[in-house]
């Protein structure tokens, strides 16, 4: 793409759209009675037990084949499923990487016995999966990272290293890391491999932190000479950086950036509801909001039409991303703002506590799964400046 | 015809009839003349028209790029208005007028007079006036003009008019939807011409382009001209939709305002210069977000749409009136 190559218009199947009143409905009940400042967590809310349950309705491994206990339903049905469950602010945080990258990773890049242990387990929500990419000392520059597995002369590999920021590491039962088999870090993007490692083996410690709000999705994991068999590696040797790139461009065009404010803007709705009417500021506000969604909506079903197609739209997965967490973080600056425009407004209290949690949370919604500035460099990159 | 033949048809004679020397010296009806005979030579003119009525029957999402291109060459004569036009006068099973058909973004009475707001009224023959259940066609040779002078509307203005109802269609709607979409078009032209000037330009020994704090602004240039053909899409398969039309305008009005300011930068000195093209776009632009309702006039209502509305989220609201 060295020009402008617009993404085409495509909608949602109506057999995957017709997957949306049963989860409406299933989540009317499950989530009943959860505070929306809880709900507003969206997908860094976690709840194992819920994740199960959506695992036994066969609303997991959308995108797996039947044999490995999927559904065989495709990005569209996990599209639909996943707009719901955001809306909603249920706490989809325990699957939600496993679901939507490591599933669809081992799948394409596995070997058949690595499928046949893993996938199954994941659509039935029983196992989790986090990433382990960012180290402390590697951040945007991915390329750069040190935790290395080191061959073994018998096969298998030995680990040494820290992963940072590593979301529910705490409990997740793997981790997909992508780490050095090979080289030094001047060789960048050669001798990085991706090894799935279980969690439970001894030589691991797993330290949350807590984030500003004062939860502890995050962690730090080290390892020392942790013990690797062969069969750790997923995909090829050497391969880990197109791997971690194909898994990107799952990553960043679904609804979770667009959705992540979400919360906020029907709290505050459904208190302007409530009062005898509108003023014209707030009208103004909540148009934009619809209009803004619209839009990212229409870029986001083109992206997965171009997921279900096959293709790798990376740049396109990022200016998605891009203008989708911008929308994201203008909802809380700006609902703050139409709020407290009225000195004497009295909103509910519960509203006010979902907008302190959101506006807290808003400047890690343009850090996650790629900063703005690393996603506009790959946009500069697609349209032939670099 | 197929998309990319109605596309490729557009852009060939667009590209040779509505040059930037052509928009230019498009001042008035006489100037605009031979521009006109040439477009409506195209048989797009009845490209909307029902095939009952002797057009071709497409729709307003099949009829899409050739607003887009009339955008991407910064066309000033109301070509897709009157597309519009025919095909709503031919259903109400009135005469089409000859000539340009502008649309009429607001009319009122003032001493007996019917005055209205007329985006390109000074090109026009005849005039789509909202009116009560939808539009009034008026001839454009009965009005006295009174231009702004800057181009965005031509004030027009009708003693005793009277004219045949054109029931059902909102002129204020089908201008801001034609608007946007043309809007985005030019803003792909504009991306277009300022990434080639990023590549050509070289200051620090090497060109603009390679400098990051130019590329950061070219990819948000990417993304807000892909954002807005994304609306234009949503609101030319739901033409009759007040919210896709409001989405449209909305967004892409807003858009372009960036998108102007980050092709001026980029552009610098020589950007701000009559001989270069560029401005011919940022006034397209200019004009068309002051057209048939600012992003504020379609947010407004758009908003109120969402009060009124027994949805229980804003995405059941927006999925339910923009993508079903």
């Amino acid at each position: 793409m060295t020009s402008f190559q617009p993404l085409p218009h495509a909608t949602i199947p109506a057999e995957d759209e017709a997957l949306r009143g049963e989860v409406k409905a299933f989540l009317a009940e499950t989530l009943a009675g959860m505070p929306p400042e809880k709900r507003a967590r969206s997908w860094m809310g976690s709840d194992p037990a819920f994740s199960r349950a959506l695992g036994r309705r066969g609303w997991l491994g959308l995108s797996l084949p039947k044999r490995y206990g999927g559904a065989e339903r495709g990005f569209f049905a996990r599209f639909v499923i996943a707009e719901e469950l955001l809306a909603a602010g249920a706490p989809v945080a325990a699957h939600w990487i496993t679901d939507r990258q490591s599933g669809p990773l081992i799948l394409r890049y596995g070997t058949e016995a690595q499928r046949a242990f893993y996938l199954p387990k994941i659509s039935a929500g029983e196992i989790f999966f986090c990433i382990g990419m960012s180290e402390p000392n590697s951040g945007s520059d991915l390329a750069s990272v040190r935790t290395r597995a080191e061959p073994l002369a018998g096969g298998g590999y030995r680990l040494n290293g820290r992963k940072i920021w590593t979301s529910n590491a705490a409990i997740c039962h793997y981790m997909i890391a992508l780490v050095r088999t090979s080289g030094t870090t001047e060789d960048r993007h050669k001798g990085l491999s991706q090894v799935i490692v279980d969690l439970k083996q001894p030589g691991i410690s797993i330290r949350p932190i807590r984030d500003l709000s004062g939860d502890a999705h995050f962690a730090e994991v080290t390892f020392d000479d942790v013990i690797l068999p062969p069969d750790a590696l997923i995909g090829e040797e050497g391969a880990g950086w197109e791997q971690v790139n194909a898994e990107l461009a799952f990553e960043r065009s679904g609804p979770e950036r667009i959705l992540s404010s979400m919360v906020l803007v029907d709290t505050w709705l459904a208190w302007l509801k409530s009062l005898p009417s509108p003023s014209s500021d707030d009208r103004v506000l909540v148009g934009r909001l619809a209009a803004h969604l619209a839009a990212l909506r229409a870029l986001s079903i083109g992206v997965t039409a171009r997921l279900v197609a096959g293709d790798s739209p990376v740049v396109h997965a990022a200016l998605v991303k891009d203008l989708g967490t911008t929308y994201e973080q203008m909802i809380p600056r700006a609902i703050s703002a139409a709020i407290a425009a009225d000195p004497g407004a009295n909103p509910p209290d519960a509203l006010m506590r979902t907008l302190a949690y959101t506006v807290s949370m808003a400047p890690s919604f343009s850090l996650r799964g790629g900063t703005r500035e690393i996603l506009r460099g790959m946009i500069a990159r697609g349209i032939g400046l670099r | 015809m197929t998309d990319t033949l109605i596309a490729d048809t557009a852009d060939r004679l667009m590209a040779e009839v509505v040059t930037p020397a052509a928009v230019r010296g498009l001042t008035d009806r006489a100037a605009a003349a031979p521009v006109w005979s040439r477009l409506a030579e195209s048989g797009f003119l009845d490209a909307l028209v029902a095939e009952a009525h002797g057009g071709a029957g497409l729709s307003a999402a099949e009829t899409l790029p050739i607003l887009l291109a009339a955008g991407r060459h910064a066309l000033p004569l109301p070509l897709a208005a009157t597309m519009a036009g025919r095909a709503a006068i031919a259903a109400a099973g009135e005469a089409v007028p000859e000539g340009m058909i502008a649309l009429a973004a607001s009319a009122r009475s003032e001493a007996g007079d019917l005055v209205a707001q007329v985006p390109a009224g000074e090109f026009a023959d005849a005039v789509l006036v909202p009116s009560e259940g939808g539009a009034m066609l008026l001839a454009a040779g009965m009005a006295s003009l009174e231009p702004t002078g800057e181009g965005t509307v031509c004030r027009m203005r009708w003693r005793g008019a009277n004219g045949p109802a054109i029931p059902g269609f909102d002129p204020l709607r089908a201008g801001a939807r034609i608007e946007a979409a043309e809007m985005a078009g030019a803003m792909e032209a504009m991306f277009a011409t300022t990434l080639r000037y990023a590549n050509d330009r070289s200051q620090f020994g090497k060109p603009i382009g390679k400098f990051q704090a130019v590329q950061q602004q070219l990819a948000v240039m990417t993304e807000l001209v892909h954002g807005a053909r994304a609306a234009a899409d949503l609101a030319a398969l739901a033409p009759d939709a007040m919210e896709a039309v409001a989405t449209a305008k909305i967004t892409i009005g807003e858009a372009a305002a960036e998108v102007v300011a980050i092709a001026h930068a980029v552009h610098g000195a020589i950007g701000m210069t009559e001989e270069l093209d560029l401005h011919l776009l940022s006034d397209k632009l200019r004009r068309g977000r002051l057209r048939y309702g600012s992003e504020r006039y379609w947010a407004d209502r758009l908003g109120a749409a969402v009060f009124t509305a027994p949805d229980a989220t804003l995405l059941d609201f927006v999925r339910g009136r923009m993508f079903s």
